[in-house]
């Protein structure tokens, strides 16, 4: 898969193909392309882009392909901040410390907003990351703890479809569970 | 935009519901009619059952029985590292009863109802559910004389069963001094015996390996508790936890006792003197079951329940017919916590 133990040769070329300015390690590493379907364009290393069980079959099905692989489901935002989180866990992969990275993933969550995180998920579920999809699940729960109705609502973006009747109906069968929430 | 979060499939909505807590839930259940949908299923009740972890532990104790008022304190064990005990909350039942705690079991919480002060016989261990049936033991609050008979009621054939308990230490003179109660480890029904004398001071668990059948029981674990009691008030294995840790209250404290043989005392969690202590416990999600215990519609059971077919009845006609404990757990989950 990766280039592991090639010799480090000629810099240039490498560093001509990746945009990324942290590539100073400089392994001619196979890059993958990705486009989202705002039409943005991502270059990643193979090795990131097998993280993606979807784009992993993609190639699994055809090997020579060199096209992009158009991702129709992704946006760009969401995209970019999967590849940073999957960047990540590879290194972790290649020196495995737990510490380390229930560090990282937790600072990885904190600093994301509500809707970040919603819309990773799908992200993550469409390319089929199980790692960033338990994190994000867990993540998503435990923001939405201990919170009211309409915070919930807020938080997942979603519309309220209950007449006003059914709502008062609700309120009043579940009395309790709007009792004692946060007040945010 | 309308968020595509919608648009998921239902099994990653599912996923995040199975670990989100049922306070959260509570909240989930009246975002959107698809949402409500979900959650009001059935088989996602049981999902999310399965999805619970096993770390932490929800205790339910009742503290204060007064004439109009059965109040309970709900807490939360974290249980861990640092083990610790927090009060989550306090609940009470409706007025005009006067109730005693007994137990609970998926969901249902058991309460002891009795009309007139007198002595009232022991019922425990209601929570001792395996194989489609509930067991229990009683022990006549007077004398050492203790019963070794396990009364179990079958769910599906509706048929009372009697088996009986493990012998239990006795003393060199022959007397045995202990508390018995039951529990479910795994798929097998154990017993454990709570001895108090300065010269057994034992906690002594055992296994039924083969439900039903009385030779299989095995002893699985004994710990020296060494505690100063002459007689504790009660004693009840709350729970075991999966390293055979395991949670147990005795003389109106909780105590943990671990497998090196020490045990840890709660050190605020004692209940009032001269009522009798009693304790449940569910071991879904932290946070989570805290609400089963407060959502649970009480059964109350008829003081004069020694035959026991009488207290069995009382509980079943709150379910229906034939139906497997899980189900009925699944029902309830719907009733009343979405």
């Amino acid at each position: 898969m990766s280039s592991s133990t090639d010799s480090p040769t000629l810099t240039t070329e490498t560093t001509q193909l990746s945009p990324q300015p942290d590539t100073e390690t400089a392994k001619p590493t196979k890059k993958i392309t990705l486009k989202s379907s705002d039409n943005q364009i991502f270059e990643v290393e193979e090795s990131v882009a097998m993280e993606f069980a979807t784009v992993k079959s993609f190639f699994e099905d055809s090997p020579s392909s060199t096209d992009i692989v158009p991702l129709p489901n992704v946006t760009a935002k969401p995209l970019s901040q999967v590849i940073e989180f999957c960047k990540e866990q590879i290194k972790f992969k290649a020196n495995p410390d737990e510490a380390q990275k229930k560090k990282y993933n937790a600072e990885f969550l904190t600093e994301k907003s509500d809707k970040d995180l919603v819309d990773m998920i799908p992200v993550a579920n469409y390319l089929e990351i199980k790692d960033l999809l338990d994190v994000l699940n867990q993540a998503v729960a435990d923001r939405i703890e201990n919170k009211s109705v309409e915070y919930v609502r807020n938080f997942f973006g979603i519309d309220n479809d209950f007449t006003a009747e059914e709502e008062a109906a609700l309120r009043r069968e579940h009395a309790w569970a709007y009792e004692g929430v946060d007040e945010d | 935009m309308s968020c595509y979060i919608s648009n998921l499939p239902h099994h990653i909505l599912e996923t995040i519901f199975s670990i989100v807590t049922i306070s959260a839930l509570k909240s989930c259940r009246d975002v959107c009619k698809s949402w409500k949908h979900i959650l009001t299923n059935p088989s996602f009740a049981l999902l999310h059952q399965h999805g619970c972890a096993n770390n932490n532990l929800i205790l339910c104790l009742g503290t204060k029985l007064t004439g109009s008022y059965f109040e309970g304190n709900i807490y939360r064990l974290e249980y861990g590292e640092s083990s610790h005990f927090n009060r989550a909350r306090t609940w009470a039942l409706e007025p005009d009863f006067t109730a005693g705690f007994v137990n609970s079991c998926n969901g249902l919480v058991f309460m002891l109802y009795s009309s007139f002060e007198r002595i009232k016989p022991y019922y425990r261990s209601f929570n001792a559910s395996v194989n489609g049936s509930f067991h229990w033991i009683i022990d006549i609050d007077d004398d050492y004389d203790r019963t070794n008979i396990v009364y179990s009621f079958n769910f599906e054939s509706e048929q009372f069963t009697t088996s009986l308990l493990p012998i239990p230490p006795v003393d060199i003179y022959g007397y045995c001094y202990q508390y018995a109660d039951l529990g479910v480890l795994g798929d097998s029904l154990y017993c454990s015996y709570f001895s108090y004398l300065p010269w057994n001071d034992c906690i002594n668990i055992c296994v039924m390996k083969d439900h039903g059948v009385v030779e299989s029981w095995a002893e699985m674990l004994v710990i020296e508790h060494r505690m100063p009691f002459w007689e504790p008030r009660d004693f009840k294995v709350i729970k075991f936890f999966e390293n055979r840790n395991f949670l147990f209250l005795a003389d109106y404290h909780l105590w943990l006792a671990n497998s090196k043989n020490k045990i840890m005392r709660s050190e605020d969690q004692r209940i009032s003197e001269g009522r009798k202590a009693a304790a449940a416990a569910q071991q879904t999600k932290s946070r989570g079951a805290q609400q089963w215990l407060i959502m649970s519609r009480t059964t109350m059971i008829d003081n004069n329940m020694h035959p026991p077919e009488r207290c069995a009845c009382k509980a079943v006609t709150l379910q229906q017919k034939g139906v497997q404990p899980e189900l009925l757990m699944a029902r309830k989950m719907r009733q009343i916590t979405m």
